[in-house]
């Protein structure tokens, strides 16, 4: 359907901007940020028996919005990691942003793009976000896909944001063993998450080889046991994709 | 037991060391979008060495954690962990179950040990 100048942007028939973004409110409140609100629970509590403060952690869930990379800072930085090494482990662990947001923007392409707009909606590029993004935006209308992103998105930030905040406070209140199962959860969840995504040889390699290693490289340099056994893990996989 | 500095200063740890190497790259994928082979070797290998990287956090924090689970006996630990992989791959891929079980088996193991 052509469109003539000066008619308002129609996301759909039948679906307003408002509606679009409702929609994809709802799409973020249902299953996804049930998932993320219970990680984020683990984070929150991680976050504080790391040393960090309520409000810190708070600015770590909505300033960085990815749980590995959250995950990663924190327990780098409680090991007296420098600003440097942690940097650097984070941005190997959120590399996989890039990709992800590059075929995202296909979707999310429209006549007039904003660079400021674009960039704000990539804040919102997350693994769930990705995922639910992958799965509804290519059944809505072109005009109506921004605005259920950023719903999506938002609701998602939200969720995370409130598993954060309520995973701190709980901590100081439950008992002690509550505490301690908890933070044992995080890593199980992140181990298991990645099993579920492996579909290739090479991703259980990568994912196999990166866990092992890490107690023969810390034997040999304890400094070196995480982006050793990342870096060498990954390149192995990487190697034996066609072997 | 404090991560980071007080006030100002860290937020701008957590900006240096969090924020910005996390967000670069999503705004790099807006910036370069499609002028980019996403499904060559090169990201093939980002994907994979991201992927060893968790995995070699996940194992970090299991063999040598930082904070409190450090008060939990390694052999504890790896019990819980194994049994968490063993009922999910039991209840065919249950995401949901294995991390429950795994947290249930250490709480109880808390519990147990006072």
């Amino acid at each position: 359907m052509p469109r003539t100048t000066g008619d308002p942007p129609s996301p759909a028939p039948g679906m307003s901007v408002r509606q679009a973004f409702g929609r994809g409110l709802k799409v973020g409140a249902s299953v996804p940020a049930a998932v993320l609100f219970a990680t984020a629970l683990g984070f929150g509590v991680l976050a504080r028996d790391a040393g960090f403060g309520l409000a810190q952690t708070l600015f770590i869930s909505g300033a960085v919005f990815a749980m590995p990379n959250q995950v990663m800072l924190v327990d780098q930085l409680s090991r007296n990691e420098t600003l440097a090494i942690t940097a650097l482990a984070v941005a190997l662990t959120a590399m996989r942003l890039l990709p992800m947001t590059v075929t995202l923007a296909p979707l999310l392409d429209r006549p007039q793009r904003r660079l400021g707009v674009d960039l704000a909606l990539s804040h919102l590029v997350t693994i769930t976000t990705w995922l639910e993004g992958n799965r509804h935006l290519p059944s809505l209308a072109p005009a109506a896909r921004v605005p259920f992103f950023a719903g999506l998105g938002l609701m998602i930030v939200v969720a995370l944001m409130a598993g954060t905040a309520l995973g701190y406070t709980a901590a100081a209140s439950v008992p002690q063993p509550i505490t301690t199962a908890l933070l044992f959860a995080t890593p199980v969840y992140f181990f298991l998450s990645l099993i579920t995504t492996s579909r290739l040889r090479a991703d259980f390699i990568a994912v196999g080889a990166g866990a092992l290693l890490v107690p023969i490289v810390h034997a040999m340099a304890p400094g070196l046991d995480l982006l050793g056994a990342g870096l060498v893990g990954g390149t192995l996989a990487f190697l034996a994709r066609r072997a | 037991m404090s991560a980071v500095p007080d006030g100002l200063a860290a937020y701008a740890v957590l900006v240096l060391a969090g924020v910005l190497p996390t967000e670069m790259w999503r705004w790099l994928g807006v910036i370069v979008g499609n002028r980019l082979a996403v499904e060559g070797a090169l990201f093939q290998w980002v994907r994979l060495v991201a992927a060893a990287l968790v995995a070699a956090m996940v194992s970090r924090m299991l063999l040598y954690p930082a904070g409190t689970l450090a008060g939990v006996p390694w052999t504890w630990r790896m019990g819980a962990f194994l049994a968490a992989v063993a009922i999910y791959l039991g209840l065919r891929r249950n995401l949901a179950a294995g991390v429950a079980s795994g947290a249930l088996i250490l709480l109880a193991v808390e519990v147990l040990r006072g």
